[in-house]
């Protein structure tokens, strides 16, 4: 207990130390998200400015993205009398700021859900409508710890909540799938390998293993393109359209696109994606466990249980699988910093809107918000990998849990 | 091990030309690597390829001048054609995509040297540091590196190339900075047995100051290793660029480089597929025969084998 404890704090100074290090990379480096080939006049600038804190000073600009704060005055927005920010929710739309997207209604306006744990959820706040018309926009920054990440800075209607909630799933929906094929292939390949060391099925697996590790995902993913979705589409093509006349297709449909590249869809869209991704993580995968199982096949106990006369599948599940399993899980945290890499390709080639793209977009637009979000859930991601595989550790290695000596 | 017997002893002397009454374990671990043919091949093949890499404006003085823009399938590409000298076809500016190809492994080189030698200065001084000043240093130092290993750098790199990132060295040391964990994680082992061996304790006893102990017995004895591992490091670093350029980060035009060639040819590979046919089977090589020239290496050099 005390140990997950310990992982909770270390896992919350790493968030907040991967925060600053990204929040002072980007307002320490040249160019921000607002000056784009046709700048903002000043005047709008100088809100926009103050609307995402950027006028404040550095700490408390990292202290409100943080958390968040109740409402603030800034300069006039050409109404007379000065400019309110009130405490309202973390959504209200910016009307003065160019967006339209009002959705006050006659009591009050509508909050939306982008503070998971703030009191306002979900409720109508009377006389914010009045507010809003008379003193400009009223708003409310709920901060990072009530799981508020803000308003995107690149696109100014959107909110980072909202990138996240759509692009999680895409993303989610091919690494497990992945992680999945590779684990449940790759270990037993890996076992199977060990048993059969040197011989042709051995040399097989080291091969695909050697495979999966070298061929890097940006040349995988182009050349499955081409093999599934170009070159075998138009075999089937010809083979069920044209030679047996079994599908009928549209006029406009010109392949029969059964195993599709890009964008989302149905479970066939992320065929590619898992098969790219667990490709990767297969050959790894393959290598580790072959090497954990050779070292436990040539252990002592091992030997005993040959000379038992133990049949074989009994000596590899019982006595092998423990302990060669180790050097898999150990693996696991640069497993899961591969997905993370490998979806910045993956969801680039296949045109998936996943968070990798976020990711990179918001890198490559300036959109610090968008950045500082997709970055705190990636790692989070990172993290609650990291720790099941130190549980899964513990579970299977009773040297850990009696707190002895990490090798 | 190979026990050597008389002949193949006499043939080494033979060969040696002089009388040889022992062989430095530098010398035992040549012998070793040069046994292991497949690293041996992998070594050509790199070789050949750093030589092409080398010469590539001689590839542009033999295919790239006479560009043909009556050909109404100039600005189309066009598929690989032995004839008129384009190996890998063209792309859709009619540039040869061979020569481009040798043009981007020169930055895949350059990256090979640049970055993995920041990589290696940083392994090494974090390693060396960590080992040598032991106690709660060591710890602090260890448990950071524990998290950065287990945290992809690429990202950070990836917004830190999105800030800063024009200037081709720029690129270079950023891509350094994220692959160099492991090997301070070695170093540091190395450090540590070496720190407790008995000729440092020879030394110390015999008086010798501890930056004489550091200059004269620990750092010729790291040496090897951090070679290794710098061999090992190079396609890593390889493939960083490589996925840098894939997303448009790397480095910028007229430069190219592999990563960028393969993200070029995905664009337009349902019409195109041979723009990345050839970066990328060049990648895959390249990549291949560095992992196994760095495997033979660490074979050779491995102190468990001695």
């Amino acid at each position: 207990m005390s140990y997950a404890l310990q992982r909770f704090g270390q896992m919350l100074v790493i968030v907040i130390i991967a925060l600053l290090a990204v929040f002072s990379t980007q307002r320490l480096a040249p160019g921000g998200p607002f000056d784009g080939e046709r700048p903002p006049p000043p005047k709008i600038l100088e809100n926009l400015r103050a609307y995402y804190d950027m006028d404040l000073s550095m700490p408390a600009q990292f202290y409100t993205y943080l958390f968040g704060m109740a409402g603030r005055e800034i300069g006039d927005n050409g109404k007379p009398g000065k400019a309110h920010w009130f405490v309202v929710p973390s959504n209200a739309e910016i009307t003065t700021l160019g967006g339209t997207n009002d959705r006050s209604t006659a009591e009050g306006v509508f909050v939306r859900q982008f503070c998971p744990w703030d009191q306002w959820l979900g409720q109508v706040i009377p006389g914010a409508r009045e507010q809003l018309r008379e003193q400009g926009t009223v708003f409310r920054k709920c901060g990072v710890v009530r799981g508020d990440f803000g308003l995107s800075m690149a696109r100014r209607s959107i909110y980072v909540n909202d990138y996240v909630r759509d692009g999680l799933p895409a993303t989610l929906k091919y690494a497990i799938p992945s992680l999945l094929f590779a684990l449940l292939l790759g270990v037993p390949m890996g076992f199977y390998a060990a048993y059969r060391q040197n011989k042709p099925a051995d040399f097989f697996m080291i091969t695909i293993g050697m495979f999966g590790t070298v061929v890097p995902n940006l040349v995988m993913a182009p050349l499955l393109i081409f093999l599934f979705a170009v070159q075998l589409d138009s075999v089937f093509h010809w083979l069920f359209v044209e030679t047996l006349e079994w599908v009928e297709l549209g006029r406009r449909q010109r392949t029969l696109n059964w195993i599709p590249s890009g964008k989302t869809g149905g479970v066939m869209h992320y065929v590619l994606p898992t098969l790219v991704l667990g490709t990767g993580l297969l050959g790894r995968i393959v290598r580790l466990s072959r090497a954990g199982a050779l070292e436990a096949l040539r252990s002592n106990y091992v030997r005993t249980a040959r000379a038992k006369g133990l049949p074989a599948h009994v000596i590899l599940l019982r006595h092998v699988f423990k302990p060669a399993i180790l050097p898999v899980l150990t693996y696991m945290g640069p497993v899961t910093a591969f997905i993370l890499t490998g979806s910045l390709v993956i969801e680039r080639a296949f045109s998936l809107p996943g968070l990798g793209r976020q990711f990179i977009a918001a890198a490559t637009d300036r959109d610090y918000t968008l950045l500082m979000g997709t970055t705190v859930i990636l790692l989070l991601a990172i993290i609650l990998l990291n720790f099941i595989v130190d549980l899964l550790y513990t579970w299977l290695d009773p040297r850990i849990r009696r707190g002895g000596g990490r090798s | 091990m190979t026990v050597l017997n008389r002949e193949r002893n006499e043939e080494a002397l033979a060969a040696a030309g002089e009388v040889l009454r022992s062989r430095s374990l530098t010398q035992l671990a040549i012998a070793r690597f040069l046994r292991n043919r497949v690293a041996v091949g992998a070594t050509l093949i790199v070789a050949v390829m750093i030589l092409m890499a080398t010469f590539a404006p001689l590839f542009e003085l033999m295919t790239g001048y006479e560009m043909d823009f009556q050909d109404r399938n100039f600005y189309s590409g066009k598929a690989p054609d032995w004839d008129a000298k384009h190996y890998f076809g063209t792309d859709q500016n009619g540039r040869d995509i061979f020569v481009r190809t040798m043009f981007g492994m020169r930055i895949s080189m350059l990256v090979a040297l640049v970055a993995a030698s920041v990589a290696l200065v940083i392994g090494v001084s974090y390693g060396a540091i960590s080992g040598l000043a032991g106690g709660l240093t060591d710890t602090i130092m260890m448990r950071i590196l524990d998290l950065l290993i287990s945290y992809p750098l690429t990202l950070i790199a990836v917004i830190a190339l999105a800030y800063f990132g024009r200037n081709i060295f720029i690129v270079f040391i950023i891509i350094g900075l994220v692959e160099w964990q492991i090997m301070a994680r070695v170093i540091r082992g190395q450090v540590i047995s070496l720190r407790n061996s008995d000729f440092i304790e020879a030394a110390r006893a015999a008086g010798v100051r501890p930056i004489g102990i550091l200059v004269r017995h620990i750092v010729p004895n790291v040496t090897g290793v951090a070679i290794v591992y710098m061999t090992l490091i190079i396609p890593e670093v390889i493939l960083v660029e490589s996925f840098l350029g894939y997303l448009g980060l790397g480095v910028q035009e007229p430069n190219t480089s592999l990563g960028v060639l393969i993200s070029e040819g995905a664009n337009a590979i349902e019409r195109k597929p041979w723009m990345t046919y050839g970066p990328g089977m060049f990648l895959v090589v390249l990549l291949l025969a560095l992992n196994f020239v760095g495997d033979g290496l660490r074979d050779a050099f491995d102190p468990k084998d001695r």
